[in-house]
């Protein structure tokens, strides 16, 4: 038994090291963005969709999304090959 | 369509990242359609085809210390098993039912005087073998089906330990067994034979044959046990055994341009798919599919209409089944089954809803599904009378 409670310690440690890896994951989403300007130029240079520079209206279903996304998150539209 | 999941527990990243986005339905990096869990706002989890929560359902099976036999007239092999939650969120599974089973023989169901298992807890059940013989190899295998449940939902999924037992010459037993290398049980990590030897009673030294640490036994998704026992998927009528995935795409047909969504699966934030008078969620309202009574000009009849509430009934799926919930005051019914509100049931191919028990002919929703092996992995839904400018 002294095992299963040594385990469920390690899993609190996971428990605790998941929401680390997770505010990380969200601070890497909000970098993420920040780099998405660049592809909204991109975007832009190629002749797809714009809105706003951190931003891109999907053509189909008017949804905006990240200037970083390849498709729509509303309805999956491509944005940008 | 899913290019960036494979199996459960093997979600993409960029697919968790996006989840996070409300109302995002589809990945922007990789076009898979988000499937979130039940529970996802509580778990974060997001599921692959086959429904199973990697969160939320993490059990681990263990050999605990003090296995012991008792051999001595082809005795019989009493293992102390643990069930360990291994969830890495605060939420509690449900171990409904345990079965054991010697090589084809039948399917023993054990008494579990518990249930309910929280987050990094561990509660014990004892199993027997029958007689064993003095020497040999007997198969032994051990099933239970784990819940996870979240307001009042649920979703049950069954694992299953496959145990060889080799019986020596010096009375010693060796349960072989394989475990997954990898982590995720029954997933796609290496497997790797790990045997574990329990030694023979002894007259004089009765401790020696107990073991003095648990032991990670190999755990298998049994999905093909789930159906041949009715855990998930269609138990009687036209798809009797077969078990809609979790990516199953929903196609709405007679319905208004705009009162309807696209062909998708269900990909909304609750995991919901909500039908009612309101507008659509990306509009401010509650529903996802438009229900408006109109005759058969087009033109709305809104006494009929009022009668529907704005959340009228919700679509969702639960182990493998197409599920409605009768969210609003006047209820549905199934069929001649009357559906009172808050009341759930499972509905099946060629079944036909009516929106208004009371007015059964104004608006109907008929249910088809379309099935490959076993799998269904479309649903189509079609409105009663159509709308006159439906596509």
């Amino acid at each position: 038994m002294k095992q299963m409670v040594a385990m469920a310690d390690r899993n609190a440690t996971q428990t605790a090291e998941q929401a680390k890896a997770l505010a990380q994951m969200i601070v890497q989403s909000s970098v993420g963005v920040a780099a998405g300007v660049g592809a909204a130029k991109a975007a832009g240079a190629s002749g797809g969709p714009l809105g706003s520079d951190n931003t891109v209206d999907c053509p189909k279903c008017g949804r905006t999304n990240e200037a970083k996304d390849r498709f729509c998150v509303g309805c999956g539209e491509q944005l940008r090959k | 369509m899913l290019e960036g999941r494979t199996h459960a527990g093997s979600v993409s990243p960029c697919c968790y990242q996006r989840a996070a986005t409300r109302g995002a339905m589809f990945c922007g990096e990789c076009r898979s359609p988000i499937l979130r869990c039940m529970a996802y706002e509580e778990c974060g989890g997001l599921l692959g085809p086959d429904g199973r929560c990697p969160v939320c359902v993490a059990p681990k099976l263990f050999l605990d210390a003090g296995a012991r036999r008792d051999v001595k007239a082809g005795g019989a092999l009493v293992l102390p098993l643990m069930f360990m939650n291994d969830s890495p969120v605060r939420r509690p599974v449900f171990v409904t039912d345990v079965w054991v089973r010697e090589g084809d023989g039948e399917l023993r169901k054990q008494n579990v005087a518990w249930e309910r298992l929280e987050a990094g807890a561990a509660n014990p059940l004892w199993v027997q073998t029958g007689a064993l013989e003095r020497q040999g190899r007997q198969l032994f295998e051990v099933s239970f089906t784990v819940a996870t449940r979240y307001r009042w939902r649920e979703e049950a999924f069954a694992f299953r330990s496959n145990l060889q037992l080799d019986i020596e010459q010096g009375g010693g037993v060796v349960i072989n067994q394989t475990i997954h290398a990898g982590g995720q049980e029954g997933g796609l990590g290496g497997a790797v034979n790990a045997p574990i030897r329990i030694e023979a009673a002894s007259e004089t030294h009765s401790d020696q044959d107990r073991r003095t640490e648990p032991t990670l036994l190999g755990l298998t998704y049994a999905d093909g046990f789930e159906r041949e026992t009715g855990i998930r998927g269609y138990t009687s009528g036209p798809l009797q055994g077969a078990v809609i995935l979790r990516n199953a795409r929903f196609t709405w047909k007679g319905f208004a341009s705009g009162e309807a969504p696209e062909t998708r699966p269900i990909c909304t934030d609750d995991s919901l798919i909500v039908a009612g008078r309101s507008n659509s969620r990306q509009l401010g309202g509650e529903a996802d599919v438009r229900l408006l009574v109109r005759d058969n000009a087009g033109n709305l009849d809104e006494q009929l209409s009022r009668a529907i509430s704005r959340r009228h009934l919700e679509f969702y799926l639960q182990n493998g089944r197409l599920h409605v919930h009768a969210a609003g005051e006047a209820g549905v019914s199934i069929g001649d089954r009357r559906l009172a509100r808050d009341g759930m049931a499972a509905v099946d191919h060629e079944d036909i809803i009516h929106v208004l028990p009371k007015h059964a002919d104004a608006l109907s929703l008929q249910v088809r599904m379309r099935a490959a092996f076993g799998e269904i992995h479309e649903i189509v839904i079609t409105r009663i009378p159509a709308a006159p400018e439906a596509s």
